[in-house]
Order: structure tokens, then C-alpha cells, then sequence
């Protein structure tokens, strides 16, 4: 027997879970079973190893992981202890996405970033564009910012020069960041502006029903490709790296369990410019039925497949590189923008 | 032989775009549009339209590919919606000032912030002074004979046309839909021949367009813009009489619902005017001589025909769907000149209902013509059912 086992509480929200079934196949322990309904319920919870698979790959932030302590607690008791829900606006009864949308993953990845780093909620803005990953700063407790489709970091250009204390996450899709926003983004990274851009890239425009993007892949279908996008996609990172980011990396969502995704993410948050963390992401509802699988769980095993680290081997053509790709220290806006007032504006006013 | 289809608001724009021999669609998805073009990839991929079909990386370039088709001779499509609609606004104006006779279905929905996918008019309105026609649609019928009719009106005058109809009422609904064979179609609206003579781009005879103008020449250019919308009028009303006589769907500037011997008129537009019909049955039953005057052409606007309709009426009452924000509704505001010139005008009452697409009844229009009949003057703008 594992040592680690029975010594973990595990709970599962029903008001949160949407029967997405990544948890009930993730878990290495089996401790999960499915209900008639499709949610998931704990069957066996002294099996639990806390290896914390389960709630940091559930979209939905339902799940909860803690270390028994002295005192026994109650299935409330343990959710209250859940650090992501912490997070959450309290009137937010579950997200708008579909299940088992990689979306949430990310945003759970994000809040534990900022929980690690310890920065307070009121000094960070979240702000987006639109689409499925435009939701987030409708659900994130900071403050927060729901913009136009594309335009997220035009926003965020004004928010961090002109308040430059706080800490600006510009979340977008990869239709908002590298379609219609395209432009923003190669100068946001050009200007080496100092904010952190999460773009989840899921390969398809998600939220107006899986129309063919600039990051769908050549072949790949989509409404509008029926037959196959015949055009090459983006690589996001490398458009970041040559229009000047500081700071680039690419995740993907099976990862989100690991500690070097919010380590990552945490990483972004902390580094001066521009930093872009782009997340390969699972929307089982268009894109995984459309070329790959509808479930979920399935999508992340085909990017774990189909993804490798810097310094490794590609396993297929066409696999995507995840890790810290390129770091520079270049001096950042705001800092130049300071500088260059102290240096050419305030000393000619002398 | 045409043959009846159930078919939504936006899949009768995509038989209709497929019907009018379309050569060229780019476009970029919007909720509640995205269903037009998404018909439109598959009918092209299938092969049953001969066209090009790109997918661009916003609405503005999705004009821009419009207006570069057009401009070589193409018939031209996009459809859109509220912000796209808006994205598009500098290009729209490109449309018609390079005398381009593309069509455009926008689908009505409310304007960010706050976000919204729901009806109102005020996307569409707010394009009102580009120098693209406009028509309004009640049915899918309405809305898939437009394009047709679009086509062949943008055509002559070399104005692009828009055509729109409501978020969801129109575009996610069923309704049965008399769809034209390829045939019929071509005999109101041959397929789109090469004319060099016009703004066609032609290897053989290189000219330069859009170019940078002096004062001594734009004013002209603009001139001409409005001499078109008001030839425009003329062609239209030529057309649709051309469509009755073949196809016998009647159209006219604007619909008539038991005006003949109405004493007192509702103006509406789009969807809400299938409530208005049915509150003006329901009134008339206890004698109130009412009748609906249903606005399609906005632009050019029938100014003459207001003129001849609404002149010796006892009362009107004008139900917009939309604001123009500081002013009144926009219908409203139009109705309202129109009749200025006038010796004799009826009073004219300005509602607006039913933005972000709140529900619009039958009842909702009873009120407002028991609130219609109890005024002397108009005062206020009547905000019908606004939560204070
Ligand atoms: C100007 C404008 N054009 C189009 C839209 C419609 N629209 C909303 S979301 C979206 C694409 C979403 O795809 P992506 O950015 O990849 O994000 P995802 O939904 O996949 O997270 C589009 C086209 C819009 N809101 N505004």
C-alpha cells in the first residue's frame, strides 16, 4: 500500500460539477465513480494519494484535495478550503463553459499563480476580449475588465500606463489575440509592454461555434473549412519572440497538475515587459469532435501525445514544444517611458 | 418550379447569396450571424456555387476583400452583426463611395457595453449616412427575396445594399420559404458579366482609384453619391414591380396594413410590426380606425411616399426599436421630417421599445395606441415599459 494513502479528504461539488469525466479517468488511484447523471462522486477516498491530478485538471474548480488533519471535517468545511474557489466571485454559481472546456484549467492555473505569488487581489486587473476565454474576468475576484473582440491588450496598454502598480493578465482566445487582435499583440510585445498576455489557443474560434482561426492547423476542419483549413497557422510563441516579447512559453492543459505550469505562469506574472504564455487547450465541443475526439479527458491524452518539452524529441511532425522558449531582459514600457521623461522631457524643462 | 423550404432567417440569406450566382463571400463569424456564411462554406466546398469563399481575420478585412472583388467586377458578399457590423464602418464608407455594388445581410443585435446578442436596430442605424441602401425585413421570405432584389438595384445604381433582419425573431427562426430555382432567378437577375466600361479593374485599360482628390473635385464625387440613392428610389420601385409581375411577392417602399380608411397609424419596422398587425386586427374589432404603415426602404428614404400616406392622418405613432441618443428614435426623427414640409401634419408620438431585444407583444402596442389616443402633443420620448 501506498504510505500517502488515507491521509486525504476528496470532495466533489455537486453545484459545480459538469460531468465532464476527466477527473473519473485522470485519477491513478481510481477513488472516483460516475454517477447515473454523469457528475462525478467519490467512491473511495481512502485510496487518495493527494497527488492533486483530479482538482487541478477539473475546469470547473469542484473539486478539493486536503490533508486530513486532527479534526474530521465536514464536505463544506474542506470545499471552504479549496485556494482557487477563494477566487471566484461568490455569485458566480458555476461556469458558462461546456464540459470539460480547457478554459477553466487555465484560469484555475492563473489564480493559483497569483495565489503562490502572493500579490492581493486588488492589484491585479484581469482583463480579456471576447469569446469563451473572454469569460474569465466575469467569474476572477479581481478587478476586472470584459472588452471588445481583439482588443484586450489596447485596453490593457491604458490601465498599465496609466496606474503602472498594478499587475494587467490580458486572457484571450486565439482568435482575439492572433485574428482580429493581431495587430495589438505584435505591439504590445513590440513596445515590450509590461503586461502578461494568456492566449489559450484551442485551435478554432470557440464561442461563435468553431469557425476555421489563424492557429487552426493546415488540414484541420472546422464550419468553415469543411473539407480542411488549406492555409498554414501561427506559431503564436515565435510571433511573440520576433515582434519583441521578454518572455515567452507555451503550456498545454494536460500539464496543469504539474508545478512548473503555475511556476511558469507565476514567472510571467513577476517579469518585466512583455510576457506571453500561450496554452494549448482542449475544446472538445468543436474542434476535439470536429478532428480528434469529443472527450475531453481523450483531448488531453492526444496533447500529451502530441506535445513535448524543450530539449526533447518530437514524437510526430507537427508537435508543438512546450516550456520556457525565449527570455530576454529588455527594459520594459514603463521603465523606458520614465526614463525617458526623467532624461530628455524634465531635464530640458530645467 | 420554386419549392417551399422551412428554413431559418439566416439559412434563407445563404439560398439566397447561393440563388444570386455570388462570386466572391468573405467573412468573419459574429453571433447571430456566423449561420449565414457557415451554409455559405459548405454550399462552396460542395461545389454547388461556383465562388471564391475567404476567411479573413476580422469584418474589416472582410469588406476590404469585398470592395477589392467588387472592384474587379465580382458580385460581392458579407454578413455580419452589431460589432463587426462597426469594425466594418471605415470600409462601408470605402463601399459606396467607390460606387460598389456589394450586399451586406447584417443580423440587428444590441450594441456593447454591456454585452448583449439580443435585437435592436441601432448597429444598423448608426450606418445610416455611409451611402449604403438599407432595407428592413419582417419575414424570411422578405429577407431572401432582398438579396435577390439587392442585387439587382446595387447593380444598376452601383450603391452596395444592406439588408437586415432581427437577431433570433428572424435569423434563428423557422418560417416557410418560397426558394427560387436557379432559372427564375436568372431571369430577374442574370449572372454578373465582366463590364470594363465601369469601375472594373481591366488589365487593358489601368486606372487609378481611390486616389487623393481636391477640394475642387470631392464635393463633386459626394453629389453624385446622392444623385444615385435618389435614382436609386426610382430603380427600386421598378424592380419590385418587375419581381411581383414574375414571381407575385409584392414589395413596395414600405407595407400597408389597413391603412385605406385609417384614421390613426402605427409606423414600425422589422419583426415588431407582425405584433402590430395583430393588436391593429384586435383594436379595430372595437372600432378604433387604425391601420400599421411597415417601413422596408430606409435608405434612400421614400420621403414623397411618407408624404402621400401619413399626411391627412389624425395621428401617428412612430415604435422604434432603437435610440438615437440625444435626439429620438431614429424612424421617428425621419418620419418627423419628411411631413415638416407639409402645410397640413399630423401629430407625430415617438415609443421606442424592445432594445437588447426585449420582448415586444402585442399588448406591449395596444398600450401604446391607448396611449397614442390620449395625447394632444408630442412632449417626451415614450421609453414603453422602461424600468425606473
Ligand atoms: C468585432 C467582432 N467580430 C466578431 C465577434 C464575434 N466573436 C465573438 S468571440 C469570437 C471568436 C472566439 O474565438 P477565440 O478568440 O479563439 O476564443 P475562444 O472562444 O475560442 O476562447 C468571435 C468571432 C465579435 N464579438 N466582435
Amino acid at each position: 500500500m501506498n504510505p500517502r494513502q488515507g491521509k486525504f479528504r476528496v470532495v466533489v461539488d455537486e453545484e459545480r460539477c459538469k460531468a465532464c469525466g476527466i477527473c473519473i479517468k485522470a485519477c491513478p488511484k481510481n477513488v472516483f465513480d460516475q454517477r447515473e447523471d454523469g457528475l462525478a462522486v467519490v467512491a473511495r477516498e481512502e485510496d487518495c494519494i493527494g497527488c492533486h491530478i483530479c482538482d487541478r485538471l477539473c475546469p470547473d474548480f469542484a473539486i478539493t484535495v486536503v490533508e486530513k488533519g486532527d479534526k474530521p471535517l465536514s464536505d463544506e468545511e474542506v470545499t471552504k478550503l479549496n485556494i482557487a474557489r477563494n477566487y471566484v466571485r461568490s455569485y458566480v454559481p458555476r461556469f458558462v463553459w461546456c464540459p470539460g472546456c480547457g478554459i477553466g484549467i487555465v484560469f484555475q492555473g492563473i489564480v493559483r499563480a497569483v495565489h503562490q505569488l502572493g500579490i492581493p487581489k486588488d492589484k491585479i486587473v484581469m482583463v480579456s476580449g471576447i469569446g469563451c476565454t473572454g469569460r474569465m474576468p466575469g467569474y476572477a475576484d479581481f478587478n476586472t475588465l470584459h472588452t471588445t473582440h481583439g482588443r484586450a491588450l489596447a485596453f490593457a496598454t491604458g490601465i498599465k500606463l496609466a496606474n503602472p502598480e498594478l499587475h494587467v493578465i490580458v486572457v484571450m482566445g486565439d482568435g482575439d489575440s492572433v485574428a482580429i487582435g493581431g495587430n495589438h499583440f505584435i505591439h504590445a510585445a513590440r513596445r515590450n509592454l509590461d503586461v502578461t498576455a494568456v492566449v489559450i489557443n484551442n485551435g478554432i474560434y470557440g464561442m461563435t461555434g468553431g469557425q476555421v482561426a489563424p492557429t487552426t492547423p493546415t488540414g484541420r476542419r472546422a464550419t468553415t473549412a469543411p473539407y480542411g483549413n488549406p492555409e498554414p497557422p501561427f506559431d503564436i510563441c515565435k510571433l511573440a519572440e520576433g515582434a519583441g516579447a521578454n518572455f515567452v512559453a507555451r503550456l498545454s492543459t494536460h500539464q496543469a497538475y504539474m508545478p512548473i505550469f503555475t511556476k511558469i505562469i507565476a514567472k510571467a506574472i513577476q517579469k518585466e515587459g512583455f510576457s506571453l504564455v500561450e496554452v494549448l487547450s482542449q475544446c472538445p465541443t468543436y474542434y476535439g469532435r470536429f478532428n480528434i475526439v469529443e472527450d475531453p479527458y481523450k483531448m488531453l491524452q492526444w496533447l500529451k501525445e502530441h506535445t513535448y518539452m524543450k530539449g526533447r524529441k518530437p514524437k510526430h511532425e507537427g508537435d508543438f514544444v512546450l516550456g520556457v522558449l525565449y527570455e530576454s531582459d529588455r527594459e520594459g514600457l514603463v521603465k523606458v517611458l520614465n526614463r525617458w521623461r526623467e532624461e530628455k522631457i524634465n531635464a530640458s524643462a530645467k | 418550379m420554386s419549392f417551399k423550404k422551412v428554413t431559418t432567417g439566416n439559412h434563407a440569406v445563404s439560398y439566397a447569396v447561393w440563388s444570386s450566382r455570388v462570386q466572391v463571400i468573405s467573412a468573419y463569424p459574429i453571433t447571430p450571424q456566423t449561420q449565414i456564411v457557415e451554409l455559405l462554406s459548405e454550399i462552396v466546398a460542395e461545389g454547388q456555387l461556383d465562388a471564391i469563399f475567404i476567411n479573413v481575420e476580422s469584418e474589416h478585412s472582410a469588406m476590404a476583400a469585398c470592395i477589392g472583388a467588387a472592384a474587379t467586377g465580382a458580385r460581392a458578399f458579407t454578413a455580419t452583426s452589431a460589432q463587426g457590423l462597426a469594425l466594418m464602418h471605415e470600409m462601408l464608407h470605402w463601399a459606396a463611395g467607390a460606387r460598389l455594388p456589394i450586399v451586406l445581410a447584417n443580423v440587428n443585435r444590441a450594441m456593447a457595453p454591456p454585452w448583449s446578442v439580443w435585437t435592436d436596430q441601432n448597429d444598423a442605424l448608426a450606418q445610416r449616412d455611409t451611402g449604403w441602401m438599407q432595407i428592413y425585413n419582417e419575414s424570411n421570405q422578405e429577407v431572401y427575396d432582398s438579396v435577390i432584389i439587392g442585387y439587382k438595384v446595387a447593380e444598376q445604381v452601383r450603391l452596395p445594399f444592406m439588408t437586415v433582419l432581427d437577431a433570433f425573431v428572424l435569423s434563428h427562426t423557422s418560417e416557410p420559404v418560397e426558394i427560387l430555382t436557379q432559372e427564375e432567378v436568372d431571369e430577374f437577375l442574370p449572372p454578373r458579366e465582366f463590364d470594363p466600361k465601369f469601375y472594373s479593374i481591366d488589365l487593358n485599360d489601368p486606372r487609378g482609384y481611390g486616389l487623393l482628390t481636391m477640394p475642387s473635385d470631392y464635393y463633386e464625387f459626394r453629389y453624385k453619391v446622392q444623385i444615385a440613392h435618389e435614382k436609386a428610389l426610382e430603380v427600386y420601385k421598378r424592380e419590385v414591380e418587375l419581381f411581383a409581375e414574375i414571381f407575385g411577392r409584392k414589395y413596395g417602399v414600405f407595407e400597408e396594413f389597413m391603412l385605406d380608411d385609417a384614421d390613426y397609424v402605427l409606423v414600425t419596422s422589422a419583426t415588431l410590426t407582425s405584433d402590430a398587425k395583430y393588436a391593429v386586427k384586435k383594436l379595430r374589432e372595437k372600432g378604433i380606425k387604425i391601420g400599421v404603415l411597415k417601413m422596408r426602404l430606409f435608405r434612400p428614404f421614400p420621403f414623397e411616399d411618407i408624404r402621400r400616406v401619413l399626411g391627412d392622418r389624425k395621428k401617428v405613432a412612430v415604435i422604434d426599436r432603437n435610440i438615437g441618443f440625444g435626439h429620438h428614435g431614429i424612424f421617428y426623427q425621419e418620419i418627423k421630417s419628411a411631413l415638416y414640409p407639409l402645410e397640413k401634419r399630423p401629430p407625430v408620438f415617438g415609443y421606442i421599445i424592445g432594445i437588447g431585444g426585449r420582448d415586444v407583444t402585442p399588448a406591449d402596442i395596444e398600450d401604446i395606441v391607448d396611449d397614442m389616443l390620449k395625447r394632444e402633443e408630442m412632449t417626451e420620448i415614450i421609453w414603453k415599459g422602461v424600468r425606473l
